[in-house]
């Protein structure tokens, strides 16, 4: 990946932020906090998990389908990163 | 040629019990529910059902017969043999609250319950086999010489519970003779299911599109296709399609609204030809663009038999999208509030008349009363029209389109929510002296409920344990604001739009870690 573009964590913090409604506590937002407690419900989860494999242009793998996976920026970013591998 | 072939399979029922019976024996080994595990054939939902059946017209079950089930196949089952024994079915979630729950039971004077897994609360419900003996023969202790009655059209053929305004849940009784009509138009008008159609149940069992979505494919010898549990099944979708073969589904307006451009394209890819939707209003873009899947927009209350009309998306299918036009036996009228008709192209309530409508609300003579009017433009005297409390106007193409509320009933995940029975639950919690809730779509998360609350300040924590044994799960509000009194407009109401303007939605709640 070319220097210039942002790191996975970057991108996936951006959707989160947009999906989520978050866009005045953007920069509060910590890569660890957790985002079912912010008010994400399975359907603001589906719209993040559909522009997640959009935006990298991947298909996450079964095993990741579930509340833990989306619980946060950092556990979404290792999903994203393992199944670009 | 293909109309009369199609009309020819309908042709002479009186209820969708006679249909079912036909594919029975027309279709016995076709597979009429299907699961990653097993599947089942029509003869084995014969069986399985009838037996059931049986066994609650010998016990004289009574005419309305409890469910408490989630997505499986045994819910199915008991759905089919429940319809089979004659009663009229009444779906509940075992997540509700066992005292709302209990209340709508002693409300329609049900005691029978069948239910697909334990239930703490009910000791008393009876667990749906779906094994069942092997052989085409009943084991000996079912009452196998026990003659199935076959239900009349206007017997009741469900019982649904939605939120009432006055605080209290309405339980909506709806006849067989609706549910009939939309779905021999679903076949032979819209094309909404085909006998080769594998159509995946994806609505809750408490709402009635799921009467549509998994009796109608029964209806044809169609098959019914059912997810596995676990959490994040909207995320599976894809993997369940795929897995199962799924040519059809129902996705809410809620999803697809948002999400279409995303989903639709993958569906289609995944062997989909055809996306029911409905629930609240559809609003999103390009949803008529894919070649090889339609997505059909229905609309219609619970007390008009799941849905009055719809709309096919096609290429030139607005954001906002229409509601359609109505099925055969169903009249529409938009009227203002001296109930004359408005000018076409005008805005006014929708009234719905013909096949479909509700008897009305069990227990409630005069609710229903209110709700459902003489209708005054009926060829036959003494019919009746509902009042949906929805605002549509009719375009020059013979479409209508949904233009908001009368009242302040909202939607939210297309669950339906009247705000008078939030806020009536939210002044009986300790402490609240005054309380509002509004819907906002900005809140952190996503749309939620809002509630503003005048009284002595207590954690949300304990407000949501206490709302949360009077009231489901999509009606408890996620966002409590204080306020140290209510605002007020001219008229002495509370104002709803200063409250709207209150709270900076961008900040987390209160509750979120710190």
């Amino acid at each position: 990946m070319p220097a210039d573009q942002p790191s996975v964590a970057d991108t996936v913090r951006s959707l989160v932020t947009q999906r989520l409604n978050l866009n005045g506590y953007s920069q509060d937002l910590r890569p660890d906090d957790n985002l079912w407690s912010l008010g994400m419900t399975s359907l603001t989860c589906l719209g993040l998990m559909l522009s997640i494999e959009d935006t990298f242009e991947i298909e996450l793998p079964e095993e990741a389908l579930k509340e833990s996976t989306f619980r946060s920026i950092n556990t979404i970013s290792a999903a994203v990163e393992s199944s670009r591998k | 040629m293909q109309d009369s072939r199609r009309s020819a399979r309908t042709a002479g029922a009186r209820t969708l019990v006679d249909l079912l019976e036909r594919r029975f024996r027309d279709r016995p080994a076709a597979t009429a529910i299907r699961t990653s595990a097993r599947s089942w054939t029509y003869a084995e939902l014969d069986r399985l059902s009838a037996r059931l059946a049986r066994r609650l017209v010998a016990d004289d079950a009574g005419p309305i017969v409890g469910l408490i089930a989630r997505h499986c196949p045994a819910a199915l089952i008991g759905i089919v043999a429940i319809l089979r024994s004659g009663a009229a079915c009444l779906p509940m979630s075992p997540d509700d609250p066992p005292l709302r729950n209990r209340g709508v039971l002693d409300d329609v004077g049900c005691t029978r319950v069948l239910a697909t897994a334990p239930v703490d609360w009910l000791p008393d419900a009876q667990l749906i086999d779906v094994t069942g003996p092997q052989t085409g023969h009943d084991s000996p202790d079912s009452p196998a010489a026990t003659e199935l009655p076959s239900p009349r059209p206007l017997d009741l053929a469900y019982a649904l519970t939605t939120s009432g305004s006055t605080g209290r849940p309405k339980i909506v009784g709806v006849p067989h003779e609706g549910l009939l009509n939309l779905i021999i138009a679903s076949f032979e008008d819209i094309d909404l299911i085909r006998t080769d159609d594998v159509m995946l149940w994806t609505t809750a069992l408490t709402v009635d599109s799921t009467m549509h979505d998994c009796l109608m494919p029964l209806c044809f010898g169609a098959c019914v296709a059912i997810a596995d549990g676990g959490d994040l099944p909207a995320n599976r979708i894809l993997r369940t399609v795929r897995a199962l073969g799924v040519t059809a589904l129902e996705v809410p307006a809620a999803v697809l609204g948002p999400y279409g451009t995303s989903l639709l394209p993958r569906l289609a890819a995944a062997g989909v030809r055809l996306v029911i939707t409905g629930g609240s209003q559809l609003d999103g873009p390009d949803l008529g663009s894919n070649d090889s899947l339609v997505v059909h927009n229905g609309y219609g209350p619970t007390e008009a038999s799941v849905a009055a009309t719809w709309y096919p998306c096609d290429a030139s299918t607005p954001q906002w999208v229409p509601i359609g036009r109505p099925i055969r036996n169903v009249r529409t009228y938009v009227l203002d509030e001296e109930l004359n008709p408005v000018p076409a192209g005008d805005t006014g309530q929708m009234y719905l008349a013909g096949a479909g409508l509700a008897r009305g609300y069990l227990g409630h003579p005069g609710r229903t009363a209110a709700s459902f009017l003489p209708d005054p433009f009926a060829e036959r005297p003494g019919e009746r029209m509902y009042a949906t409390g929805d605002n549509v106007r009719l375009q020059p193409d013979g479409n209508y389109v949904y233009a908001g509320r009368i009242d302040d009933q909202i939607k939210i995940s297309g669950y339906r929510v009247e705000i008078g029975e939030v806020e009536h639950n939210l002044r009986a919690c300790r402490g609240v002296v005054d309380a509002a809730a509004l819907l906002r779509e900005d809140t952190p998360g996503g749309a939620a409920i809002v509630a503003y609350l005048v009284g002595e300040r207590r954690p949300d924590e304990l407000l949501t344990s206490q709302l949360g044994s009077w009231l489901p799960a999509p009606m408890i509000p996620r966002v409590y604001v204080w306020l140290d009194e209510m605002p007020l407009n001219r008229a002495g109401k509370i104002d709803r739009r200063a409250l709207a303007k209150m709270l900076d939605p961008a900040l987390p709640h209160p509750t979120s870690p710190a």
